[in-house]
């Protein structure tokens, strides 16, 4: 009861101000997660022209946990749904760009319908095990 | 009255044969980091019979590469690539034709944990649904321009597809007759252009970048129904000659 409701309080949707630079909202929390888990949907900016999604692997040790992350996009508030993009990944360490243990798994990618204000996000985590995962982080700019 | 229905008869036939290759929809690349898998929705829709195009792009060489999506069925997704050995790093295209309608994802997964994974893909109408690949080519290099080479398609009407990846923040320029499938601001890394060239002609696949970075680029011509005759270009001349 206690995890529904820190759950519930971390991927509350979030209200962005202006967009100077980058927003981030933690759409999940830190936590042992399995099976699937769904984020809340999360507002874009309305200036927002790039979305990043990144999970926290840092304690993602065990490399027989697999993890598959997929994101929609509604651009009317929510009445609507399509899907966005997403990936798959193992636990373990792995490595990132520049060769080092990579700190997060991620997808990136400009968005749609700039300056709509209707714009909604949403995604899935699905874990084949009991994994801890230290966040799924949603980033616009 | 003979000639008029036989007139109309014919405009109706050739009209229903000129479904030239033209473009219907690509959404921007996606990037993901530390995958196995990466994986891009189309905006709308698919439309049944039509072709959808996929270029990827790893930050590695000789893994094995698999296009899978919804619904359809994708060829050898090996078969098309180019390998920049300087920044260690594949691309390739791969297509699936006569695909089935609705809402899809494609995805793209690789043997192996990927540091870098890019994504593009596009559809069109107008390919043909069988047996429509045609010319191939790749290779990779230094700096401006970014070409995957010369290709001569063997018949009129094919689609052009070019799909290039390099080892630095670039922007793109589309080659002559090209036109570049994502947003600028996104071309950073991979850059996916095309082009329905109406006479069959050598044609270089080729794009500018800025900067000196090392790249890879792949190029594959795929054709129109070859009931469709010679493409978009020659409408009249052959309702005329019929009648």
């Amino acid at each position: 009861m206690i995890n529904i409701l820190l759950l519930l309080l971390l991927i509350a949707i979030p209200v962005f101000g202006d967009l100077a630079d980058s927003v981030s909202v933690d759409a999940l929390g830190s936590q042992t997660y399995t099976g699937k888990t769904t984020t809340s949907e999360i507002a874009v900016p309305a200036e927002a022209q790039f979305i990043r999604v990144d999970i926290d692997r840092k304690l993602l040790l065990d490399e027989t946990a697999h993890i598959i992350v997929s994101f929609e996009i509604s651009f009317d508030s929510g009445k609507t749904w399509r899907g966005l993009a997403g990936f798959e990944t193992v636990g373990g360490v792995v490595p990132d760009q520049d060769g080092k243990d990579a700190e997060t798994s991620y997808f990136e990618m400009g968005l749609e319908g700039i300056k709509n204000p209707n714009r909604l996000v949403r995604g899935n985590m699905t874990v084949n095990k009991v994994s801890t995962i230290g966040f799924m982080r949603v980033t616009f700019k | 009255m003979k000639k008029t229905i036989a007139l109309l008869l014919t405009l109706l036939i050739n009209s229903s044969s000129w479904a030239a290759i033209a473009h219907v929809q690509t959404p921007d690349q996606v990037n993901c980091g530390s995958v196995t898998n990466c994986n891009l929705a189309f905006g709308s829709n698919n439309t049944a019979a039509n072709f959808i195009g996929v270029g990827w792009s790893y930050a590695a060489s000789g893994r094995t590469v698999t296009i899978t999506d919804t619904r359809n069925t994708y060829t050898s997704s090996n078969a098309i690539s180019a390998t920049d050995a300087a920044d260690a790093g594949t691309c390739g295209i791969g297509y699936a034709l006569n695909i089935g309608a609705g809402a899809n994802t494609v995805n793209v997964a690789v043997s192996g944990v990927a540091s870098i994974m890019r994504v593009g893909i596009t559809e069109f109408s107008g390919v043909a649904t069988a047996s429509a690949i045609d010319k191939t080519a790749g290779t990779s290099g230094t700096g401006s321009p970014v070409n995957a080479g010369s290709v001569t398609p063997t018949t009129n009407g094919q689609l052009l597809l070019v799909w290039a990846r390099n080892s630095a923040t670039s922007t793109w320029t589309a080659g002559t007759d090209f036109t570049l499938r994502f947003a600028a601001a996104q071309n950073s890394r991979v850059a996916l252009e095309t082009y329905v060239q109406p006479t069959a002609a050598a044609h270089n696949s080729d794009l500018t970048i800025t900067g000196t970075p090392t790249w890879a680029a792949v190029v594959a011509t795929f054709k129109e129904p070859a009931a469709g005759g010679g493409g978009s270009d020659v409408p009249f001349q052959r309702i005329l000659v019929v009648e």
